[in-house]
């Protein structure tokens, strides 16, 4: 069965990191959607992006670090990582990790995301 | 049209289980199609062979076996998730070495891939979260 | 043209704005659960920061309202553009629109 309609999948993170299971089960989705080669844009807003500050060790909380999984996305060809900057200054975030490639997006951007988009999901 | 439905709340916990099982229930009466429907996060619970609601409330559980086999419908629940929250099927609890296994015949365990071909092969996937 | 389902309150104020942001005039909100509490506070339906500032295809899930004790035939006269509808019209609600986001 062969899709009509070009599909794009998007993913909005907007849960900080560590207090509940939705940016690990985000990421899940994430990879799988790019082991099966689909088209995928995350946007991180709200409280998701503390998910991109620099310098997070939870290895003596017996977590996993969920931005060193954040940056093995490209290698699963998701390169489209969104953030709001709005989002961002609201919570006076001023420094993001660099080694993660995002784009800060306006809000007539994120608009216009989840247009785009086939399927919607939100963590 | 041709829906996926991702559930993502557990039955009783939030209300949102519920409203993904009237909606497929709906979908089905009016001749809508289903593809699948999704279980994940919390949503797996509602696989549970053993849950057991009390005689005076909605079987939510007992609800969704009759509705899978009324309507031949493809349930999968997400085998990570489950087993995290402790819901396995035989043959994953004789594979991890557990006294029992708790998963009603009627959902498949399954990855993550699943919910990815529903995406790609339905026209929407509606999503009830909590 | 996208289909909103939103099921929590006002008082949940990051998501009703990230609906705002999101949404645009040609998009619908179905109101679910604990989305229906927000008729009962009209005033938010003339705030240019609610969601509904965005569009006027407002409908809202009838079994839920009843369940909540919100009497559709008693709310204040500029809500009267919100229709109160069943699960088979929810469904076909959902395959008028090319897509269905869920806000919770």
């Amino acid at each position: 069965m062969m899709p009509s309609k070009k599909k794009h999948i998007l993913i909005v993170n907007q849960s900080a990191p560590y207090s509940s299971s939705n940016a690990k089960e985000s990421l899940d989705i994430a990879l799988a959607a790019g082991a099966f080669e689909q088209s995928v844009a995350i946007l991180f807003t709200g409280d998701g992006c503390y998910q991109l500050l620099p310098d997070q060790s939870p290895e003596k909380m017996h977590s996993k670090n969920i931005s060193q999984m954040l940056k093995v996305l490209p290698i699963y060809g998701i390169d489209k990582l969104f953030v709001d900057e709005q989002s961002l200054s609201s919570r006076n975030i001023v420094l993001l990790d660099e080694s993660m490639t995002h784009t800060k997006v306006t809000q007539l951007e994120i608009q216009a995301l989840y247009q785009e988009a086939t399927t919607v999901f939100r963590f | 049209m041709i829906f996926s439905i991702l559930v993502l709340g557990a039955p009783f916990n939030s209300q949102s289980a519920y409203s993904a099982f009237r909606f497929t229930q709906a979908a089905l009466a009016s001749g809508q199609t289903i593809y699948r429907v999704f279980f994940y996060q919390e949503g797996i619970h509602n696989s549970s062979s053993l849950a057991t609601p009390p005689q005076d409330e909605f079987d939510l559980y007992q609800a969704w076996q009759d509705l899978k086999e009324q309507y031949q419908l493809d349930f999968v629940t997400c085998i990570a998730a489950a087993a995290r929250r402790g819901l396995l099927n035989e043959s994953e609890a004789k594979r991890h070495n557990k006294s029992a296994s708790n998963i009603a015949s009627q959902f498949d365990l399954a990855g993550l891939g699943q919910l990815v071909e529903a995406s790609a092969l339905s026209d929407q996937v509606i999503t009830f979260g909590h | 043209m996208i289909l909103h389902t939103l099921n929590k309150t006002q008082s949940n104020t990051e998501l009703n704005q990230q609906l705002l942001i999101a949404c645009s005039s040609n998009d619908s909100v179905l109101l679910i659960e604990d989305g229906l509490y927000q008729v009962l506070a009209p005033q938010l339906f003339s705030d240019k920061k609610h969601w509904s500032s965005k569009t006027s295809n407002v409908y809202a899930l009838l079994e839920d309202a009843k369940a909540r004790g919100i009497d559709f035939n008693k709310l204040d006269p500029q809500l009267e553009h919100i229709q109160f509808i069943s699960y088979a019209e929810f469904v076909a609600l959902a395959a008028e629109h090319n897509n269905t986001v869920s806000w919770y």
